[in-house]
């Protein structure tokens, strides 16, 4: 299973959206996977695969194993469908 | 629906700012204004935003800050203030901004509904355009109206 991540600064707000639109583009391509919502600093000690999140966090996520995704529109499924599609391709998934 | 969480005491537009602070600042005071915050919500919004930067700009020219329910939240809460002139937050690609959203919640789940609304609302750029039309906060809610109705 493939273990997925949308990270924000507080796990609040652009992480929630961000979340929605992942389940979306996740089912469509039907992947086998589980989806966590988390902040900056706490995904540095998480067992995942994908990370989404903005270019500002991007810089300040410290996880050796996982691809991280800059996502620039938050609110925008055709972004987010694209580089889910893209990453997936990436890591063989 | 996004029109039951944005009071029309929580909405201004042509607000003058010279900096993202001041954007956010101007947006916290509507959530204390209708009653959403306490009045230390708003620093914290800044004191946010300072040191997570600018992710809180979520689509081009569009931000959502917000602080932790702690901070001051009294209840799930929507606000918005049209900036006058755009200012600079520092996002690589979404500045400058016009449009801030701001929000509290009372906990990580209670705000579920009002964040999606608010992003769906926020994906069509027709209705960010409309927002930047109004001329009057009577527009804006039939505008955030419309789109509940249409969502």
């Amino acid at each position: 299973m493939l273990k997925v991540f949308a990270v924000c600064g507080m796990g609040l707000g652009t992480s929630n959206i961000l979340k929605s639109r992942l389940k979306e583009a996740l089912n469509k391509q039907g992947v086998d996977h589980s989806l966590e919502v988390t902040d900056a600093s706490a995904v540095a000690g998480q067992d995942a695969d994908l990370i989404f999140t903005s270019e500002e966090l991007g810089d300040k996520i410290r996880n050796k194993k996982a691809k991280v995704v800059v996502i620039n529109n938050f609110t925008n499924r055709k972004e987010i469908g694209e580089k889910v599609e893209a990453a997936l391709a990436e890591i063989g998934a | 629906m996004l029109k039951d969480y944005l009071d029309p005491s929580a909405v201004s537009l042509g607000n003058e700012v010279k900096d993202w602070r001041a954007a956010i600042e101007a947006t916290g005071r509507l959530l204390v204004d209708s009653e959403a915050a306490e009045e230390q919500y708003v620093q914290a919004m800044v004191r946010t935003t300072e040191e997570l930067g600018p992710y809180v700009v979520i689509a081009p020219g569009v931000a959502i800050p917000h602080a932790r329910p702690e901070n001051g939240a009294r209840k799930v809460g929507l606000s918005l203030a049209v900036l006058a002139e755009p200012v600079e937050f520092g996002s690589k690609e979404n500045d400058p901004v016009d449009l801030v959203f701001g929000f509290s919640t009372t906990d990580s789940d209670a705000h579920m509904e009002l964040i999606q609304d608010l992003a769906n609302f926020i994906e069509k750029e027709e209705n960010c355009q409309a927002l930047r039309d109004a001329e009057t906060v009577e527009e804006i809610m039939t505008i955030v109206e419309r789109s509940s109705v249409n969502a």
